[in-house]
């Protein structure tokens, strides 16, 4: 479906998790999380996805870097499929792979100090390096990140959250990675302090010539920050295109909700709101056919009965939707 | 249009770990007319919230109190008020909706029992009267089969519907003020878009004043009339939302809205404010802003800026507009 050329290929990839019910905790049901997601990241490239919260965005990003393991597809890292590696191989493999968190408060380990956490994937994956190496890596780390050195010796409470966030950033870049998982990398921080942060961001990708897959349920910050966009509804991607194509013309109904949803910083521009009836159906038993057809504006009578699946429908070049309307 | 509330010279202080006593919010000053909406702006620990709970003389006596100034509701100072006649002010003339639905509704009991309780307190009514009238406040906030949800708890209820719940029960006696403080941050946003919607809706029915505290501009743009954007426990703008948005004054309030990302155009480089926002027990001196402000004049650092007029309806609070006040 798209350029096989990318730095990583998902190919039909699946992460369902068990529902156990009852004294023996026979399965039940399942909650498709992520389901049949097929996409490609090229090389330098940063890949947007929005979506709600219990999308599935944050599991397909944890799916990729192997931390949820899928339940089928393949996830494929410069022509390697790093889905069923032994661990020996997936170890090394996950070195070039990193993640940086949402909350910063919650992933720094309180009881560390800072250069203990930004040295610990060193400690980890390069085992023989002398103290005298590891400090000068954590330096120059925090100075590539824009940290003054003597934050080494001391801990994340002493940290605002923009710093810490910066601190989780040096972490992910300590092992020279190629791709890094920004799962809503900006969410918790607040407006003054977030613009710092994906100008950091961004200057980094620019610098190490980093591919990025950046997760967000704001719309500006991944229209800021991206190439291209996937747009999530409850496991599948409905949308995906480039972020021009996408925001000067999304086609999919779910895509026009969203966009008109977000309340504009400017009271020039009139409001037009399509207002979405009704929430988000449980993942736990997602609606037949199309799984937006329960909520969506534009619905038609077999929309309940075809399945859209990985059916992704190329309305202009690199513009792919999965909807009916566009058949 | 007459002032429904007026606050004025609001100092709110909390006592510090080391028996210091700190001010979190310093000098409040702005007003709100009946059937207007009200947003006030501002990052974490700006006071919004202080703000907020010091109009309904919510914060806990024992962490700290309101040292200063006045609150006029109707003309009437709150602050004179006893906690009794408080207590009637409270729900009756002025209610609130928090943040997180979902901590703000007691998990262990029904949510018709939740929303009976407080209708019965002030309208002293029947319990069966109470259970229509709770019905029908639930449809009116757009709850579908509100008899089924009556006998519902929280977590039965999805993060949209709690935050119903909370406008249903905090409109329940219809009050002439309603404070929402972040009602929509918790939620998705066309779950936000939906609530928004829903609080206009009611607001016209009602003929209420809203007071919107948000971080987020985009929020407060579609929703308010006035907007006071604060920094460091002062307000240090206040206009109404054209005037904010096409002339804002301060630098902070320019800094804050050009760090924006835009949806219809690209940036390179985002705009930012340097530095971060000072922490209550260690504020700066003179002008809270003047350590991230590109343009801190000498006099900045050593006294803090009065509000002034700097236009119609438009007040600020910094030196340049002051200076330039005094010399033309």
């Amino acid at each position: 479906m798209m350029s096989g050329k990318g730095l990583l290929e998902v190919q039909d990839l699946c992460t369902y998790f068990p529902i156990n019910k009852g004294v023996l905790r026979q399965k039940v049901g399942e909650v498709k999380a992520v389901d049949h997601i097929n996409i490609s990241i090229d090389q330098g490239e940063t890949l947007g996805i929005v979506g709600e919260s219990g999308c599935g965005k944050s599991t397909l990003g944890r799916s990729i870097l192997g931390l949820i393991k899928p339940t089928s597809g393949h996830v494929i890292f410069k022509g390697e499929d790093v889905t069923n590696m032994d661990s020996k191989r997936s170890r090394g493999m996950r070195q070039q792979m990193q993640i940086v968190f949402q909350d910063p408060f919650a992933s720094l380990n309180p009881r560390m100090l800072v250069e203990d956490i930004i040295a610990e994937p060193l400690r980890i994956h390069e085992s023989g390096l002398s103290s005298n190496e590891l400090q000068s890596r954590v330096e120059q780390m925090l100075e590539l990140v824009g940290i003054e050195s003597d934050a080494a010796n001391r801990y994340p409470h002493e940290f605002s959250g923009g710093q810490r966030q910066r601190i989780s950033i040096a972490r992910a870049l300590i092992m020279n990675p190629e791709f890094i998982f920004l799962d809503e990398p900006v969410s918790a921080l607040d407006v003054s302090v977030r613009s710092q942060v994906l100008n950091l961001i961004r200057n980094l990708q620019k610098d190490l010539g980093l591919t990025y897959l950046f997760i967000s349920h704001d719309l500006s910050v991944v229209r800021h920050i991206s190439d291209r966009v996937g747009v999530m509804y409850l496991g599948t991607i409905v949308e995906l295109a480039s972020k021009n194509q996408l925001f000067n013309n999304p086609l999919h109904p779910y895509t026009k909700a969203l966009m008109s949803a977000i309340p504009i910083a400017n009271p020039n521009i009139p409001i037009n709101r399509i207002i979405l009836e009704g929430d988000i159906p449980s993942p736990a038993n997602p609606p037949s056919g199309c799984r937006f057809h329960t909520r969506c504006p534009n619905v038609r009578k077999d929309c309940d009965k075809t399945d859209m699946l990985n059916r992704m429908i190329e309305v202009e070049r690199d513009h792919y939707v999965s909807c009916l309307l566009y058949k | 249009m007459s002032k429904l509330l007026e606050v004025k010279n609001l100092q709110t202080c909390f006592y510090s770990k080391d028996k210091k006593i700190v001010s979190a919010i310093n000098d409040v000053n702005f007003s709100i007319k009946k059937g207007e909406t009200l947003g006030i702006v501002g990052e974490s620990g700006c006071g919004k919230s202080v703000t907020a709970l010091s109009i309904l003389q919510l914060i806990q006596p024992h962490s700290g109190m309101i040292t200063q100034g006045e609150i006029l509701l109707n003309g009437q100072d709150l602050l004179k008020l006893n906690e009794k006649k408080m207590q009637q002010i409270r729900g009756n003339q002025i209610s609130m909706i928090f943040q997180e639905p979902m901590t703000s509704l007691n998990p262990s009991f029904t949510i018709g029992y939740q929303l009976i309780g407080p209708i019965r307190l002030h309208r002293r009514c029947s319990r069966n009267d109470a259970y229509d009238y709770a019905v029908s406040m639930l449809n009116m906030v757009g709850i579908a089969s509100p008899e089924q949800r009556m006998k519902e708890y929280p977590h039965q209820l999805s993060g949209g519907m709690r935050q119903r719940v909370m406008i249903a029960m905090a409109l329940s006696c219809e009050p002439e003020l309603l404070i929402a403080d972040e009602p929509t941050t918790a939620l998705d946003v066309t779950i936000q878009a939906q609530i928004l919607e829903l609080m206009k809706q009611l607001q016209e029915k009602l003929q209420m004043s809203i007071i919107l505290i948000t971080h987020d501009m985009g929020v407060v743009m579609g929703m308010c009339d006035n907007i006071a954007i604060m920094y460091a426990g002062n307000v240090i703008e206040f206009a109404d939302k054209y005037q904010i948005f096409n002339y804002p004054k301060h630098p902070y309030t320019k800094g804050l809205l050009s760090s924006i990302p835009s949806l219809d155009y690209d940036v390179d480089v985002l705009n930012t404010i340097p530095g971060i926002v000072p922490s209550i027990s260690n504020m700066p001196s003179g002008c809270k802003f003047s350590p991230r402000c590109q343009h801190a004049l000498p006099i900045c650092k050593q006294s803090q800026p009065k509000s002034i007029e700097a236009g119609k309806d438009h007040s600020v609070s910094c030196w340049l507009y002051e200076q330039e006040g005094g010399e033309s």
